[in-house]
């Protein structure tokens, strides 16, 4: 039983070290707000005017 | 045209798109920098370009409305003059090519994130490569599995994970015994890689700048804790003329995102000479044309620019011991602003580095 125990333990800390740190899982409100803007920014333009944008 | 932050097919609203104020043009007024126009009217920040085996220009960088947000892939542009560009496409789509890191939502401190940062495309070993980072860590090697610049492209690396812990701005640079060298992020380490580019071929070796600046003000504020003993904090750059090495890594100087350049006869150092490069034109890359001129890639990325997340060219000039600096002769300005160009350039380049 002992045995059981210290191996379920171990076994959660090191799946926490992993998982934990290295999967991060975003809500789907989240991701729908990552994925409203373009994720391309496509062909361009010739450059019509004077260079001076913003 | 205002400047085009979120201009790309289908801007949002979630960040401000008013550049008013950020690009206020003050170092095209000072001299700084030529009063170039965008080659192309596009949304992109890292620009970087190489010159392909077949003679044309090709280009990439962080593109896509938000690259806090959101970006399918990796695009690419051709040219066979750096004037007139041509759309090629989205040659590395994440959710089609893409190892299953690079798929995986990230926590990025604003939200979440699953995008492609400043990737670089590179013709090395007569065969195109590109290498990337994810926001806000972790970085990949690829190489066209056709020997064709619009790939498919396939992982590099004998891994199907980033090839190293954490890390931005990969960059690559094939010294002319056909070696190649990869360094990222503030350009404080550098590695060689396996003659058939599938991994490193020994560690990293730490650089060193001999001579570092410790004036504040041509660092940003978070370089200070660290001493400011860097190049600078990102953008790493590696090239090579006439037998010198410059290492290079973009940096706030005096309120420009610059890329500071320092030199070495050693692809390891040490460095020193630290410089600034081309005023406001960090985060990009260093090239030269077919006709042997070097240019600087430049992406606007600071208030003194006058315009800010589109694509320019710098030619940059050399002074007799090494120093980057801007060229008098500029074929991206207008005619009509040539004069006062080179009279501005007359004051405050000419006698730079004399």
């Amino acid at each position: 039983m002992k045995t059981f125990i210290s191996t379920l333990i171990l076994t959660l800390i090191v799946g926490l070290t992993v998982y934990g740190q290295e999967k991060y899982l975003p809500s789907e409100e989240d991701i729908k707000w990552a994925k409203q803007f373009a994720g391309i920014s496509g062909p361009g333009m010739l450059v019509t005017g004077n260079g001076y944008g913003g | 045209m205002d400047g085009v932050k979120y201009s790309g097919i289908s801007p949002k609203p979630e960040y401000d798109l008013d550049f008013k104020g950020m690009a206020t043009g003050s170092a095209v007024a000072a001299g700084l920098v030529p009063p170039i126009k965008p080659a192309i009217e596009l949304h992109i920040r890292d620009a970087v370009v190489t010159l392909g085996g077949d003679g044309y220009y090709y280009m990439t960088g962080s593109t896509g409305d938000n690259i806090w947000a959101w970006a399918e892939g990796i695009e690419l542009w051709k040219s066979p003059d750096l004037h007139t560009w041509e759309y090629i496409g989205l040659v590395w789509d994440i959710d089609k090519e893409a190892d299953q890191w690079v798929k995986e939502w990230r926590r990025h401190p604003r939200r979440t994130v699953r995008a492609v940062w400043a990737p670089e495309i590179h013709y090395v070993k007569g065969n195109y490569f590109i290498v990337f980072s994810m926001c806000p860590n972790g970085m990949g090697i690829l190489k066209s599995s056709t020997g064709k610049p619009e790939g498919p492209y396939v992982n590099a690396f004998d891994t199907d994970q980033p090839i190293i812990n954490g890390g931005i701005d990969p960059t690559l640079f094939e010294d002319e015994d056909g070696k190649v060298y990869f360094s990222y992020g503030s350009a404080t380490r550098i590695a060689l890689l396996k003659d058939d580019m599938s991994g490193f071929a020994e560690p990293f070796r730490n650089i060193v700048l001999e001579d570092p600046d410790h004036n504040p003000q041509h660092h940003a504020a978070k370089c200070e804790p660290r001493g400011m003993n860097d190049l600078g904090h990102e953008g790493a750059v590696i090239f090579k003329r006439n037998g010198i090495y410059y290492l290079g890594a973009a940096d706030d100087y005096e309120g420009r995102y610059s890329t500071c350049l320092a030199m070495s006869d050693n692809i390891y150092g040490p460095y020193k000479k630290r410089h600034e490069g081309i005023p406001c034109g960090g985060g990009t890359n260093f090239f030269q044309d077919k006709d042997g001129n070097w240019w600087c890639s430049y992406f606007g990325n600071d208030s003194q620019s006058h315009f800010r997340e589109k694509v320019g060219f710098v030619r940059a000039d050399f002074s007799p011991d090494g120093m980057v600096y801007v060229a008098k002769e500029q074929p991206f300005v207008d005619p009509k602003d040539q004069e006062e160009w080179e009279s501005k350039w007359e004051k405050v380049w000419k006698n730079k580095y004399k």
